[in-house]
């Protein structure tokens, strides 16, 4: 049995399924983290958000579909739970999603959680300006540099699909630093 | 994609540190799963908390359908500016057709006229016809008996022939031949005539 389906066996059975859990957190934790940051790009929205795929893992896991990874059903509620959560903050606040995304992006600059350079900054306003499934293939792929193979099963979306919303987002990306 | 390729396509891009320039807080992840099973007792909790002890009267849910209505019934019969006459909605969709049927009996104003100077000649001729021509088993034959379609038909087979002669020949005292003449309507009133019709339409009927 594979590490996965024993973990996946652990986190059904309620006599292991606490400890299960935590070794299920400790092992995503970061990737996930990391993968939710860039999409609503503050620390404290990132952290409600890992909390919330966290919970809802925990939830669902015995509607878990086993023919699938562990990690790509993760990452597609991760995903989801971090586009929701975007929607619903632009919905709060009475703006469109474009608008409120380039908000946050302007208002980097101004927060202790992030570091980056002037360039690095520029990068990030250029990514909010991509359609959303762009931002998360280039995201994806030029951050986490993770394989077609594996975007195209978290994303339910064919490689060759992939391979041109990432070309399209390098494209623009690169037009919009040209620009600015 | 290669290195090499995103410099090509992308030279600025590729000069950029490849680092989002995110940082978390200290001992940030150390921590991380305590938190989530916190916020899953917490959940927990008020699961708990949000169990039901509240109790309804006996019976209340049999009778609740009943309740409500009666209250509405009572609450309809206060508000009489609301209500609608008696049998309103059995009848509205008889009323509805009998409305559209009255306004399709509309009919244009030059039809109008070729009625009225139709009717006018066929009474005239009528006139003429039960002078010149009394019935044969000597009953009366007055215009009352006749009905409009029949006269109507009279004339389509040629039997009652409307011409200003016959119309002069039964009434002498009225000058038929300036009264049908298209002179006598003045310029202005058949500009007038042909404003309040579409002209398109009437080339189209004639």
């Amino acid at each position: 049995m594979t590490e996965e389906k024993a973990l996946v066996e652990n986190l059904k059975n309620p006599k292991r399924q606490e400890e299960a859990f935590r070794a299920l957190m400790g092992l995503y934790k970061k990737r996930l983290y990391w993968h939710i940051r860039k999409i609503v790009l503050s620390h404290d929205d990132a952290d409600d958000v890992l909390q919330n795929t966290f919970i809802k893992v925990f939830k669902n896991i015995h509607s878990f579909n086993e023919d699938s990874k562990l990690y790509s059903w993760m990452y597609r509620i991760a995903s989801n739970e971090a586009i929701t959560f975007i929607n619903q903050k632009a919905k709060k606040q009475q703006v469109s999603l474009s608008d409120l995304q380039y908000e946050m992006a302007e208002n980097l600059q101004f927060e202790n959680d992030f570091t980056g350079d002037e360039i690095q900054l520029l990068l990030q306003k250029a990514i909010v300006t991509l359609p959303h499934k762009q931002q998360l293939v280039f995201n994806m792929k030029y951050f986490d540099e993770m394989k077609y193979t594996e975007i195209s099963e978290i994303l339910e979306t064919s490689v060759g699909a992939l391979k041109a919303s990432y070309f399209h987002a390098v494209n623009k990306i690169e037009e919009y630093l040209k620009t600015h | 994609m290669k290195t090499k390729k995103l410099h090509k396509i992308a030279p600025k891009l590729s000069s950029i540190k490849k680092d989002t320039g995110f940082n978390v807080p200290e001992n940030y992840f150390d921590s991380f799963e305590d938190g989530v099973f916190a916020e899953i007792s917490k959940n927990k909790v008020a699961k708990i908390k949000n169990t039901n002890n509240f109790k309804t009267p006996d019976n209340y849910f049999d009778s609740i359908e009943d309740l409500v209505i009666t209250k509405l019934k009572s609450e309809l019969l206060q508000n009489k500016n609301n209500l609608t006459p008696e049998n309103y909605f059995e009848t509205i969709e008889d009323r509805v057709l009998s409305k559209l049927e009255k306004k399709q009996k509309v009919i244009s104003l030059r039809k109008n006229t070729l009625k009225y100077a139709a009717s006018f000649a066929i009474a005239a001729s009528l006139a003429l016809v039960f002078i010149l021509n009394p019935s044969k088993n000597g009953s009366e034959i007055t215009f009352d008996s006749l009905e409009t379609s029949e006269i109507e038909q009279l004339i389509q087979n040629g039997i009652i022939e409307v011409n200003t002669v016959t119309l002069s020949s039964a009434f002498p005292d009225f000058d038929v031949e300036n009264s049908l003449d298209n002179n006598s309507i003045s310029n202005e009133d058949l500009l007038n005539y042909l404003g309040s019709e579409n002209l398109e339409n009437l080339l189209l009927e004639n």
